[in-house]
């Protein structure tokens, strides 16, 4: 049957996937504390699992159906769309919570729910004595839920559900041990990054919608298939002057890439990474290496339609990663504590992903992606068995790594696989790295860019090239001082094994990583005829990523290009030769724990360099100069000087002051003497009648509709007025001496338009000042029909 | 529901009015020292007025756009001011809001009041009374007077169950207010006496006065002197510092009012009275209040970040949530106002949240003072917990109330280019500018959001006081799961209540650009074309006049 | 003129106040032992005599019918009875009931039992009812005059009281002196018109040969009348004469006679100068008096913020209030249909208002201790709710602030203002609404002290039933004027 109408409980069958982490999660946080931790972390594992087995059932269904008819797999069907309800629907737009299964998404939700559910089982050893366990699992249960929405989003509105979902987890993971200030600190930093990065995603949201009036990623890819859409300069009523051509996907794509910095911790957003590993060590394996972080990636190649229409937002993309790459594989080299390291190298390798998604490569991308999530989610828990061993050694430090050494001796399984993970990460054949490593320089070498030279993907390659180099330095040094050599402290030589369900975990990613490299074997004719499932990721991934640039309106250009198998094979053997190279000068410089040399080149030549990479080139202490002493200054500025001073002190009681103080003056004249209240009187009687002056000025309304003209005379001053004599001079002359003794005409008066000259005058007799005044006023050529009833303008002479 | 006999539930409204009334009267009927009784009985009288409020949608019909469930009684004949009453898809949702925030406030403060327990009740029955009173209104006298009912009760609770410094706080509220409204009181007359003249008639009720187009002039001030009012009310930068004092003063039950229910009636005016009203005025006024808006926004999120008093910082951050309402609003199309309608709503349940949340802390701890705080969460797990949804939802988490208002006002916004009636040489360029802007509310709101929760409820129990603070109450449980489910649902499901307030808002836009389109008659009101001369013009025109300058 | 035994039925009202006067000056004479309070009886018996007689003569005329009063050859009168006159002379006679019941109570406290009072309260009440129903100048004289004489006895007869002495003393110098600017300005309006007679006079200054006669007369009218209603510049006599009176007679002026005074401008700009001409342009009646009530209304205010003495304050308040009653004026003469029943609605409101307010001031006092500071009233609410809330509504309907009388009242005022034709009264009703948020915070200081602070002392009110009565019927009469304030807008016009 057709997967698309599956559904269990009324709820379509893929919201169940997200849906099962949520209530473990649910059932973790409100009735958590009521159960043994055996109970929680069953369900905790059971939700997870569950949605791990669900996805498999859904993303390979269609293998199973009828293989006679029609192609019902994925990668043959582009996947499918369920509506859950109606979420978001206001006049045009429309926003419903619904799920898209393609073999994009397939992907991610495989790896999100298995890697997750080991990391689950993993986290039931290591947290077990852990008094906020089943808030733990609580929030980690959240968080694949979270993250399986963002992964599954049909629509961005959607998928920022997930996105910011998973910034509250990791804000909630990392501030987890909440009584220690730094950890609740860097718990805040992380998110507030975030949301830096989620503001920009909002405006790009704003931006896509304005112009193609959705933002469904099915919408939005169609726009692209014939993207002419995209380039259509008469998109919204200002498109043609705002938005020209690739502008607006330029603008909206690296709007959405900057919130990808923040997820994925990209420069200049990356600081808050680091800073993330307060957080318990499975968490720093699940999120911040396999999953959340990836998230920038994912979207980059979920959108991958739009951003092929603008070179310019993908070279940004491109060089932010590769940017990133080097600046965090330099800092990784002097840092002293294990996951900092860990955390280092994930920026790098993510940097690594993003210049894939950059030239275009985005199964490279999301290969990497996923060889990465297994061998670093694999690390992290290795670390964190070190770690637990340490612990049990009795160390305060237990993440110090000056302090470690020898442990191969102790944590034999971990060693192992913390081995494979390095070999997988430096990029060593057979291990999974080195496929998905060598498929993104391979992919940079042979870049081009619509409009962009040649030269630029060397330069990328190059460039990563040498953070390829960096990785294998620091890598193996952790690996060297953490396992080889001696025992550099008690601690050390105390430290044991970790429980089975913590090493089976290590075991299980270890495989993985080891052998999941083969689904992405690279493009080298002497391969095409063997089995498809060499290049299953290629053929998986082909529906839902683009496969070529947009050039013009209608015209296209295909982004992989098939260079000679010798080059290939040339790409291969350098990136190879860089990993070994790595090693090798690791294992002279620390084979035996840190050699003289080191300090030799530490207080020599690279004392510089050493000191920059130390400080992580100093990145959080000019944040602090540039933004947060400024941002602080700045609040409080505002609430003293304008809140409190201008508005409050100067504006509201100064105006209260005021009255105040003619009340007093008041008080003072009322002393209480009739002579000076009747001085008062006089005064004041005078004042009054000075102020209603007694002068008073005729004049006359002339009004004009048609050919009719009617003048109305304002005689104003009451008795006086009322006792005037008036006369109209139509043909504006101003001698009013010949009518002494005429007798006076009307107030109002209606002529012909013809009867008038271009003035009128009037004449008024004032009976009681004796005068006689004189008002002149021209008479209006047409009619204005807005205009008001003419008023000003007209001279008095007296 | 389907037991109330169908009358055209035009009974509701008034019902839900006199409710109130009678619970205040009721209570100031028994003995002094019955505390507990006294509270019991507005907790009852409250929540029968929220079920009957829930009547209301029995008759309402979500399809139309028009005012509903009508009542109307003559009131002052000579004046033409009628006793009438009707909800849109505007309205009933504040309504419910109202109605619903009322018996929860008495549960979640039933502990915190100790002085006059029946005078305090019945302040707080008379403030609902007066708020539905203003909300259901749909004649202007009736409004108005609601309107400054709302006042004295208010003042009274901040004066008589305040802090310290409650004096200066309750007269600064009253005198800020009563400044604004005066002078709309003023446009009302002006209103009043245009409209008598322009319709041969005078009348008060609101549809018939919207119906007049006044002179452009005229509709320039009297918008002016609306928006005065009711920016006070939002209340909008910089106009804003009663809010504060008002805040901090105010007992737990006054803020959260304040907060919940009061502040909105600044936007609703706009909605109701000053744009419908005053068209021209809103399209000459609508950039200078969307700047204004803007400004709030990040003002008020700045400063709340400066803030070391956790009441007053989250007074601010209703300066910066309610900004967004304003923005919403002066982008006068359906995305824009529908979000600041939701936005209001969700503001209600979060800043109502997070003011019961300070008030369940200042009950234990006796102090506002950040400083004072930290560790909580090791003593009260729940509350943390509930109370971090709150925050959440405030701060505009997706899939949390909070987001949609949030996300609509800024998204309509960003769009109001394009649907923006006429063509605004100064606003429409500016207006992605300032949507942008506002986005920035979105981070900022997560930094001064976070930094409260993290100062109050992370860190280490170092304060003694801290050290043994009983978790939630049964009926503090009660409110503050029934507020997380509000922001749960308002944030998964705003389908139904947006779709329901969308016609009258589409009403709204539609006669709001109708009135735009036609072309001013204020000029010539007295002149053929628009309006026919009336007798009063006439009569008058004829005499002499003078004029009158001070 | 003509006397016509008939027409004594339609001056009834004021038969039965003079009557009932002159029986309590005698009685007086004849009462034996000291306190003499006893004769609030009689007093009240005949002013709701009066009352009901001024009631049952208004339900014999139609709406708009006018009855001449002693009318003479030339169609002029002595008296009008109108809808307008026995509207007032009610409001006035009830006001002298509910002052009279206000007063033993306050006599036996501070000891000024003299039964004169009661004597001279009628009189001057009947003085009230000449003016409600006069229709010519003379009368309009003789009605301010044997009004004013009562009160500045009244105000003296604290003998023990330094400052009752001085505020007598003060009231009736400046008294004298506006009675010359009346007598004045009616001396040049009948040199330009040559009739006595307010009904004539319209069409008789519409042909007169020298209208500068007319104006100077008219405006010297303003400033007469401007002492006895306290409009500024002329109003400093009040806050004193106030401070000075024994409170249920500060009451009496605030409410009554300051109406009265009202009252006759009605009939006299109204009937005389209103019309097509008179009041308009710059040289117009309206224009000096629309400055002046502006004036009043901001000064009386600004004053009364810094006032700590409650009689004083309300004083002050009083004088702002006698501005809008002004704005009210302008509006009629300058041709607003609603001016006149606007007027008459806010005179109502504002008398049953003031009364009560001072009513609750008497209350409060006690012997040796009259608690006239806004200090001494700190925490009355804990100690007397009851006086507290009618202090409260009294106050905010003084402040205007719905559902009071106070507020309907200014509302209508206002709107009428409104309605003159192209908005000439604009300014002066937005500065009226400006002040009326300033008054807001002196009245409010009060509530502040009743509400907000805790009692220093006990204290110890003076008690009696009329003064208890009148404390409970004014504030539910106040809201009742504001709920439902329909049916007193139709009692005239």
């Amino acid at each position: 049957m057709d997967p698309q109408s599956l559904t269990f409980l009324g709820l379509p069958a893929l919201l169940w996937i997200p849906l099962l982490p949520l209530i473990g999660a649910a059932f973790n946080l409100i009735l958590g504390r009521y159960f043994s931790k055996a109970t929680v972390g069953t369900v905790a594992v059971a939700a997870v699992f569950g949605a791990c087995v669900l996805a498999g059932i859904l993303v390979f269904w269609g293998l199973f159906q009828h293989p006679n008819d029609a192609p019902q797999a994925l990668w043959q069907t582009g996947g499918y769309t369920q509506t859950a309800w109606n979420w978001l629907e206001v006049g045009s737009f429309k926003a419903p919570l619904a799920l898209h299964l393609d073999s994009l998404s397939a992907v991610m939700i495989l790896i999100i729910t298995f890697v997750g559910t080991w990391i689950h089982i993993y986290s039931t050893g290591y947290m077990a004595h852990d008094p906020g366990f089943a808030r733990y699992f609580g929030y980690l249960n959240l968080f694949t839920g979270a993250m399986l929405i963002l992964v599954l989003a049909a629509n961005l509105p959607v998928m920022f559900i997930g996105w910011e979902g998973v910034g509250l987890c990791s804000f909630l993971l990392i501030g987890f041990w909440y009584e220690n200030d730094a950890y609740a600190y860097a718990g805040r930093k992380a998110f507030v990054v975030n949301r830096i990065g989620d503001f920009a995603f909002l405006l790009g949201m704003f931006l896509l919608f304005w112009a193609v009036k959705s933002l469904d990623f099915a919408d939005l890819d169609n726009l692209a298939a014939h993207g002419a859409t995209y380039h259509d300069t008469t998109w919204g009523p200002h498109g043609s002057q705002v938005w020209e051509h690739e502008h607006l996907t330029a603008a909206a794509g690296i709007l959405l890439f900057i919130g990808a910095c923040g997820k994925s911790a990209q420069l200049p957003l990356f600081v808050w990474l680091p800073d993330a590993m307060a957080g318990p060590t499975p968490v720093s394996a699940l999120i911040h290496a396999a999953t959340m972080v990836t998230a920038g990636v994912y979207m980059v190649c979920r959108l991958s339609f739009m951003y092929v229409t603008s070179t310019t937002a993908m070279v940004v993309i491109a060089t932010v990663g590769l940017l990133t790459a080097l600046v965090a594989a330099f800092i990784a080299f002097a840092q002293t504590d294990l996951k900092k390291v860990l955390a280092y190298s994930t920026v790098s390798q993510l940097g690594f992903m993003f210049v894939a998604a950059g030239v275009g490569a985005f199964p490279a991308a999301i290969f990497h992606l996923g060889t990465h999530a297994f061998f670093k989610a694999c690390l992290f828990l290795g670390a964190g068995s070190v770690m637990h061993g340490m612990e049990h050694g009795g160390s305060k430090t237990p993440g110090d790594i000056t302090t470690m050494g020898g442990l191969r001796k102790h944590l034999p399984i971990t060693r192992i696989t913390f081995l494979i993970s390095c070999l997988a990460i430096t990029g060593i054949f057979p291990f999974s790295g080195f496929f998905s490593k060598d498929e993104i320089l391979g992919s940079d070498w042979t870049a081009h860019p619509p409009g962009w030279p040649d030269w630029y993907g060397k330069l990328l390659w190059g460039g990563l090239l040498i953070a390829a180099l960096g990785t294998a330095l620091y890598m193996w040094r952790l690996y060297f001082l953490v396992f080889g050599g001696n025992e550099r402290s008690e601690e050390a030589k105390h430290a044991h094994e970790s429980p089975a369900s913590m090493t089976s975990a290590l075991a299980i990613l270890a495989f993985f990583a080891t052998v999941i490299g083969f689904i992405g074997l690279p493009h080298l004719r002497m391969l095409e005829h063997a089995p498809g499932a060499v290049h299953a990721l290629w053929t998986w991934l082909a529906p839902s990523v683009a496969s070529s640039w947009y050039v013009a309106p209608g015209q296209t250009m295909p982004i992989a290009s098939e260079g000679a198998d010798s080059t290939t094979l040339a790409l291969m053997v350098g990136a190879l030769s860089v990993g070994v190279l790595g090693i090798l000068a690791a294992w002279g410089l620390y084979g035996r724990g840190p050699s003289k040399t080191v300090d030799r080149l530490v207080d020599g030549p690279l004392h510089d360099a050493y000191v920059a990479s130390k400080n992580k080139l100093w990145f959080d202490e000019v944040y602090d100069v540039i933004v947060v002493r400024p941002f602080k200054l700045l609040a409080r500025g505002l609430f003293e000087i304008v809140d409190r001073f201008i508005i409050d002190t100067v504006a509201v009681n100064g105006a209260a002051f005021v009255v105040g103080l003619f009340g007093r003056l008041a008080r003072w004249f009322q002393n209480g003497q009739v002579q000076r209240y009747l001085v008062g009187v006089i005064v004041g009687a005078a004042a009054v009648f000075l102020v209603t002056d007694c002068h008073h000025h005729p004049s006359f309304d002339i009004t004009r509709t048609g050919d009719s003209i009617s003048l109305r005379a304002e005689t104003g001053a009451g008795v006086a007025g009322s006792g005037a004599k008036l006369h109209w001079h139509l043909d504006g002359s101003t001698d009013c001496s010949v009518d002494k003794d005429k007798p006076g005409d009307p107030a109002e008066l209606t002529v012909r338009a013809g009867d008038t000259g271009a003035n009128v005058t009037l004449c008024v007799e004032d009976p009681v000042e004796k005068k006689t005044l004189v008002v002149t006023r021209r008479v209006p050529d047409a009619p204005e029909p807005t205009a008001p009833a003419v008023s000003g303008g007209n001279e008095v002479k007296p | 529901m389907s037991a109330i006999p169908n009358l055209g539930g035009g009974f509701v409204l008034p019902l839900i009015l006199a409710l109130p009334i009678l619970g205040a009267i009721f209570v100031m009927c028994t003995p002094k020292t019955e505390g507990p009784l006294q509270r019991g009985l507005g907790l009852a009288f409250s929540t029968i007025t929220f079920l009957v409020s829930l009547g209301m949608f029995r008759y309402f019909n979500a399809a139309d756009g028009g005012m509903q469930l009508v009542f109307d009684a003559e009131w002052i004949p000579g004046l033409g001011a009628h006793f009438k009453t009707g909800v849109d898809g505007i309205s009933i949702f504040l309504v419910v809001l109202t109605t619903f925030m009322m018996p929860i406030t008495l549960l979640g403060t039933k502990r915190s009041i100790e002085k006059y327990p029946r005078e305090f009740v019945a302040a707080m029955l008379v403030l609902e009374a007066g708020m539905l009173g203003a909300f259901v209104a749909t004649d202007l006298f009736l409004f108005y007077v609601s309107w400054e009912v709302m006042l004295i009760p208010m003042y009274l609770l901040i004066g008589i169950w305040g802090g310290q410094r409650r004096l200066y706080a309750s007269i600064k509220f009253v005198i800020y207010t009563m400044v604004g409204s005066l002078l709309m009181l003023v446009a009302i007359f002006y209103v009043y006496v245009k409209a008598g003249q322009a319709l041969g008639t005078y009348t008060t009720d609101l549809e018939k006065l919207a119906s007049v187009s006044y002179p452009w002039q005229g509709q320039i001030w009297c918008f002016a002197a609306f928006a005065l009012a009711f920016a006070i009310k939002v209340p909008l930068f910089p106009l804003h510092t009663w809010l504060p004092d008002a805040h901090v003063e105010a007992p737990t039950a006054g803020s959260v009012i304040l907060a919940g229910v009061l502040l909105k009636f600044g936007i609703y005016g706009f909605l109701r009275y000053a744009i419908p009203l005053f068209p021209h005025g809103a399209v000459v006024w609508a950039p200078a209040l969307a700047v204004l808006a803007v400004i709030g926004i990040i003002y008020g999120a700045l400063v709340a970040f400066a803030q070391d008093d956790v009441k007053k910082l989250v007074a601010y951050s209703s300066v910066s949530h309610l900004g967004f309402c304003m923005l919403g609003v002066v982008a006068l199309n359906t995305m824009g106002v529908e979000g600041s309608i939701y936005a209001m709503l969700s503001h209600g349940l979060t800043t109502g949240g997070l003011f019961l949340g300070i008030g369940v802390l200042y009950e234990r701890r006796h102090t506002r003072r950040l400083a004072e705080y930290g560790g909580i969460w090791k003593q009260m797990p729940i509350f943390s917990g509930l109370f971090l949804i709150i925050v959440m939802g405030s701060a505009g988490l997706p899939a949390l109330s909070g987001f949609i208002g949030e996300f609509f006002t800024i998204f309509g916004t960003f769009v109001a280019g394009d649907t923006f009636p006429v063509n605004h040489p100064t606003f429409l360029p500016a207006v992605r500018l300032l949507a942008a802007l506002a986005a920035t509310g979105v981070i900022l709101g997560a930094v001064y959001l976070l930094f409260m929760y993290q100062k109050v409820f992370f860190g280490k129990l170092d304060t003694a006081k801290n050290g043994k603070l009983p978790d939630l109450r049964g009926h503090e449980l009660a409110v503050f799961v029934l507020l997380c489910a509000g922001i749960l649902v308002g944030g998964l499901f705003p389908r139904p209540l947006m779709h329901a307030m969308e016609p009258a808002v589409d009403k709204f836009i539609g006669d709001f650009n109708k009135h735009v389109d036609e072309p001013d008659c204020g000029a010539h009101l007295y002149l053929e074309g628009c309006n026919a001369p009336s007798r009063q013009a006439s009569a008058t025109a004829t005499a002499p006049k003078g004029d009158h300058k001070p | 003129m003509s006397f016509n035994p008939s027409d004594l039925g339609w001056i009834a009202p004021y038969l039965i106040l003079a009557l009932a006067g002159m029986l309590l000056v005698l009685a007086e004479a004849f009462y034996k032992g000291a306190d003499r309070t006893k004769l609030v009886g009689l007093t009240v018996a005949g002013s709701l005599g009066a009352a009901i007689a001024s009631i049952v003569l208004y339900r014999q005329l139609e709406p708009g019918e006018v009855h001449l009063i002693f009318a003479d050859s030339k169609g002029g009168a002595m008296l009008v009875g109108d809808h307008l006159g026995y509207v007032l002379s009610a409001v006035f006679s009830l006001t002298t009931a509910l002052t009279a019941l206000c007063s033993p109570a306050h006599q036996r406290e501070h000891g000024w039992q003299i039964g004169e009072y009661y004597g001279l309260l009628l009189l001057s009440a009947s003085g009230m009812v000449i003016l409600a129903q006069a229709a010519s100048l003379v009368t309009v004289f003789l009605g301010i005059e044997s009004m004013s004489i009562g009160v500045y006895v009244m105000c003296a007869m604290r003998r023990t009281s330094r400052r009752g002495n001085e505020a007598a003393m003060k009231y009736f110098l400046i008294g004298a002196f506006a009675t010359g600017f009346l007598m004045y300005g009616m001396a040049l309006l009948y040199g330009a018109s040559g009739t006595l007679s307010l009904v004539n006079m319209p069409q008789a200054l519409a042909s007169t040969v020298n209208p500068g006669l007319v104006i100077a007369g008219a405006f010297l009218l303003v400033v007469a009348f401007g002492f006895k209603v306290a409009a500024v510049p002329f109003h400093m006599w009040a806050p004193d004469v106030y401070e000075g009176a024994p409170t249920p007679v500060t009451g009496f002026m605030a409410a009554a006679v300051k109406a009265a005074a009202i009252a006759a401008m009605i009939r006299v700009f109204g009937m005389a100068l209103g019309g097509d001409v008179l009041p308009y342009g710059t040289l117009g009646w309206a224009s000096p008096l629309v400055v002046i009530a502006a004036i009043t209304i901001t000064i009386g205010n600004i004053s009364a913020v810094r006032q700590d003495n409650i009689k004083r304050m309300l004083a002050y308040s009083s004088i702002s209030h006698a501005g809008v009653l002004l704005v009210g004026l302008c509006a009629m003469g300058l041709g607003s249909p609603s001016g006149q029943s606007s007027i008459v609605y806010y005179l109502i409101a504002y008398s049953a208002t003031t009364l009560g307010a001072f009513a609750i001031v008497a209350f409060v006092g006690s012997k040796g201790r009259e608690r006239l500071l806004v200090d001494d009233w700190a925490g009355l609410a804990s100690q007397h709710p009851g006086a507290a809330l009618a202090m409260t509504i009294c106050l905010l309907s003084l402040g205007g602030i719905p559902p009071t009388g106070g507020f309907f009242g200014k509302f209508v005022i206002f709107k009428s203002a409104m309605d003159v034709y192209n908005g000439q009264l604009l300014w002066v009703v937005i500065v009226g609404v400006v002040n009326s948020a300033i008054s807001i915070y002196y009245y409010l200081r009060i509530v502040t002290a009743m509400y907000f602070r805790e009692a220093t002392q006990p204290f110890a009110p003076t008690r009696s039933p009329g003064l208890l009565f009148v404390i409970a019927f004014i504030p539910l009469l106040v809201l009742e004027l504001g709920i439902l304030p329909g049916w007193w807008l139709h009692l005239v016009g």
